[in-house]
């Protein structure tokens, strides 16, 4: 959620942004603000917690640095912004494979998620490693996408500004790769489907 | 969240409820507050001084520098306007972005794709888009005629046999099995990402005559096969794609492209027309 969504004062949310390029305090408010949202985001996108941390700092690290050359006088061109930084950050890390599987295998071992057998009633839960690899299938423009509009809540306009698309093209890949992914999941969701009537039954 | 209410399905709550600890932490929020702090302090304290130095009196020295820079501006302006006058090709670079930007940013399109396979006989297919997803495609073989209508968004697909007056209509969340809507939704995909040549996958290929005109050639090896662009040197229209499908080995070649022009909304009706026989493709679902 923006500033502006969070506030329902579109003025003061553009205000804060204005005022950060030179005020301490302007600028330590927006940090906060938008700290955990970012945070979020590269901790989805990379799985490891000590590599998206790294990114996160390089990215507000890059906002301080680039804040005088930010032209944008609101809160949306901030947010898509800081964004864009971060999907650049995150996917120039992705782009390197050794530094992927690097991320997998460290996902794996440091059990992000567990194999569904050590789970009890293993049929009705959903395959989560068949979730998270399915994920992790998906090229660095489809994850961010997915990721920015279900984690981020980002319009599709938002979107399509981060990736450097149209909204259009954003509406139309969404579906393509939900599509895709509807297809590995289907068991899952299908066991998912059943505990859920079981839980409400 | 904005959106279309067709995503908001089982398969997001699955992806909410992904056991995953997201949670950002706090440590690593105060350090970091610490550090970017005190490098918007150092940015800061950096702009002042500069704005300091700008504030020293040197109005002579300024003034002639100033006119040194007016002059070398004239200049510099008039030989650009020679050098627009002189009627000449664009770069391959600005080609290929005029190219890409075309095929890309597209609001709708009329094409021909012709389909070549091994020793089938050729299949000529005339093509409309429409963005974000909608797509028709008219065939016609040895008096059959047959058109499909496919709007990706909404997950239907109607395909029309006037010479039987039956419709197949596909209602499906999965694949919509449309090879030709499907090539071009992925080769403007592939094009988005690689709209600027110096750093996309894509080599200059020279020049060659298609339909009588020069056009300049770009060809890559992507993830679904070769592709080869062909753009117009002056404006960097799109005269005709190449693609050499990796899979199946099967060769589409796009031609006659017509963008951005007033497409009637019945060539995307999914509705069959009145007397139509209708059956139900299940597709994979």
């Amino acid at each position: 959620m923006s500033l502006q969504g969070a506030s329902n004062d579109r003025s003061e949310a553009d205000e804060l942004v204005i005022r950060a390029r030179t005020d301490r305090e302007a600028f330590s408010a927006l940090y906060e603000h938008y700290y955990p949202e970012v945070a979020r985001y590269c901790l989805r996108r990379l799985f490891v917690r000590a590599v998206a941390e790294d990114i996160l700092s390089i990215v507000f690290l890059k906002v301080v640095a680039h804040l005088p050359a930010f032209t944008g006088t609101t809160d949306s061109e901030f947010r898509r912004w800081l964004f864009r930084i971060a999907t650049n950050e995150i996917n120039s890390t992705l782009r390197q494979e050794r530094r992927r599987k690097e991320i997998w295998n460290q996902a794996v071992k440091s059990g992000v998620w567990k194999h569904s057998t050590e789970v009890p009633a293993a049929d009705l839960t959903p395959d989560w490693p068949l979730v998270f690899q399915a994920v992790m299938e998906l090229d660095e423009r489809e994850r961010s996408i997915v990721m920015l509009r279900y984690f981020s809540n980002c319009s599709f306009d938002e979107i399509a500004d981060v990736v450097e698309t149209t909204p259009g093209a954003v509406r139309a890949s969404l579906s393509r790769i939900l599509a895709r992914l509807r297809d590995k999941f289907s068991f899952s969701i299908a066991a998912d489907n059943r505990l859920d009537r079981r839980r409400k039954g | 969240m904005s959106g279309s209410p067709e995503h908001d399905d089982e398969f997001v709550r699955l992806m909410k409820e992904l056991p995953f600890d997201d949670a950002p932490s706090r440590v690593h929020r105060e350090s970091l507050h610490r550090d970017v702090m005190s490098r918007f302090d150092r940015a800061q304290a950096l702009k002042t001084d500069s704005l300091g130095e700008l504030r020293i009196p040197r109005k002579n020295i300024l003034l002639r520098a100033d006119l040194r820079w007016i002059g070398l501006a004239a200049i510099c302006l008039l030989m650009s306007i020679a050098w627009l006058m002189i009627p000449r090709h664009q770069s391959p670079e600005l080609v290929f972005r005029s190219l890409t930007t075309a095929l890309v940013d597209a609001k709708t399109a009329r094409f021909q794709i012709e389909v070549k396979q091994g020793l089938l006989p050729e299949q000529v297919v005339k093509a409309f888009y429409q963005a974000p997803g909608r797509f028709r495609q008219e065939v016609s073989q040895n008096g059959e005629v047959a058109i499909s209508i496919l709007d990706e968004p909404q997950g239907k697909r109607v395909t029309l046999f006037p010479t039987t007056k039956t419709a197949v209509v596909m209602n499906s969340t999965g694949p919509m099995d449309q090879p030709l809507a499907d090539a071009f939704f992925e080769l403007r995909e592939f094009l988005s990402r690689n709209r600027d040549l110096n750093s996309s996958s894509f080599r200059r290929v020279g020049t060659r005559q298609i339909d009588g005109k020069l056009a300049v050639g770009f060809v890559s090896d992507t993830t679904f096969g070769e592709c080869t662009l062909w753009g117009a040197p002056r404006t960097g229209h799109p005269l005709r794609i190449d693609v050499v499908w990796k899979v199946s080995r099967q060769q589409t070649i796009m031609r006659e492209f017509e963008f951005n022009i007033a497409l009637e909304e019945s060539l995307f009706d999914l509705a069959p027309p009145q007397g139509y026989k209708i059956e139900v493709d299940l597709g994979t679902e």
